[in-house]
């Protein structure tokens, strides 16, 4: 993220913090594809994804004023996003499935599957997809965001957090999971 | 140390990134050149990385509503007054409960305690042990001579209707000298409401 962008990702701020809604459509909007990968990251299911982004538009528009340093809204609102989406996983995790809805579940999968059988490609994105779930939370965080809105290893950094060299070694690694799993290879290099 | 394989990985990623600089270039080319393994390599996590981002966007991209969309609903979600209330946390949250508990209370109380009111209005226990008490200097010209002439005195019965009866008095004494208020009915008829002033 350059200087310039920065200054104006902090104006914005100061003008959402104010209860400009105009600044709070363009802060949200502007990170929306990273937020969005990065609440996939965590709860892995694309059906519920935007059920979790509502309700951090909600508490993004009523916890800004909150913010002290608007240079730091980006890591600010990952953090706020992480926590939703890991509430939102864990009531998800403790609400019961009837046996009727899982059987259910379980049939359309394989009807889904039937279908995809016939389209090589959309089986390349499964098996890549699966692979992507099957990864640890952390490097599956890196890659969503590596891949979703085409970030650089910086700005990954400034949102998760973490040293630039933790994003780069994570994104390695995520890369050689994927490989191993996909190529079925098992190597102990990870 | 790192490895031969290793360094060639992390080139191979940061040039898939984008972010691979000239030196960095120049060596994975060289390394390329040299070796046909490294080449496979690099074709191979290519290939991937086109199929992973193609399978992230048609996973996540391409599906959910629009950004747009779900702000306004969260917006509006905000702007709703309860919702404010509930974002109030804090002394502020339990003062404001204390004083809405408070404040039902109070209804409460008023309410019920109008209501045992009314209920025990519709019969009064004793109109005249409500309007004359002996002792007053009122009571001594209802309380006549015994066997007397009857005082007969208007009362408004305090059920709410519009009507008002005329209600004749007796006083009598019996042979232990007790007094005794007699209350009778002058007419059996009922007339329609007037209001008397100062009664």
């Amino acid at each position: 993220m350059t200087a310039k962008a920065m200054q104006n990702e902090a104006a914005l701020v100061c003008a959402a913090r104010l209860g400009d809604k105009e600044a709070l459509r363009l802060l949200l909007t502007r990170n929306w594809a990273w937020l969005k990968a990065l609440v996939y990251s965590i709860i892995t299911n694309a059906d519920d994804v935007d059920d979790v982004l509502q309700d951090i538009c909600v508490r993004v528009i009523s916890k800004i004023n909150t913010l002290r340093e608007p240079e730091r809204f980006r890591p600010w609102m990952a953090v706020l996003a992480r926590r939703q989406a890991l509430r939102y996983r864990q009531r998800k995790s403790q609400r019961k499935v009837s046996l009727d809805e899982e059987v259910a579940g379980q049939q359309c999968d394989y009807k889904a599957g039937q279908l995809l059988e016939k389209l090589e490609r959309k089986e390349q994105y499964q098996q890549i997809m699966q692979a992507i779930k099957s990864l640890p939370e952390k490097y599956r965080q890196v890659l969503m965001l590596a891949y979703l809105d085409d970030l650089t290893y910086g700005q990954i950094a400034e949102i998760l957090d973490v040293p630039f060299t933790t994003v780069q070694i994570r994104l390695l690694r995520a890369r050689r999971m994927i490989y191993n799993k996909v190529s079925r290879k098992t190597t102990n290099k990870v | 140390m790192k490895n031969v394989g290793d360094i060639l990985e992390i080139l191979i990623g940061k040039y898939l990134d984008g972010e691979i600089s000239p030196t960095e270039q120049r060596l994975l080319d060289e390394a390329l050149q040299r070796n046909s393994q490294a080449k496979e390599l690099f074709e191979y996590f290519q290939d991937l990385h086109k199929l992973t981002q193609e399978s992230i966007s048609s996973e996540i991209l391409s599906r959910g509503k629009d950004a747009e969309e779900i702000f306004e609903r969260a917006y509006q979600q905000t702007r709703h007054p309860l919702r404010r209330i509930a974002y109030v946390r804090g002394w502020p949250r339990f003062a404001a409960g204390l004083a809405a508990g408070l404040l039902i209370g109070l209804v409460l109380h008023f309410a019920l305690s109008a209501q045992l009111a009314h209920t025990s209005g519709e019969a009064p226990p004793s109109l005249i042990a409500q309007e004359i008490r002996l002792g007053e200097p009122d009571a001594g010209a209802v309380i006549g001579t015994p066997y007397g002439e009857p005082d007969s005195r208007l009362l408004v019965p305090e059920t709410g209707e519009n009507v008002i009866r005329n209600v004749d008095w007796y006083s009598f004494t019996d042979k232990n000298g007790n007094q005794w208020l007699i209350e009778g009915f002058r007419e059996n008829i009922d007339r329609s409401a007037a209001y008397y002033e100062g009664l």
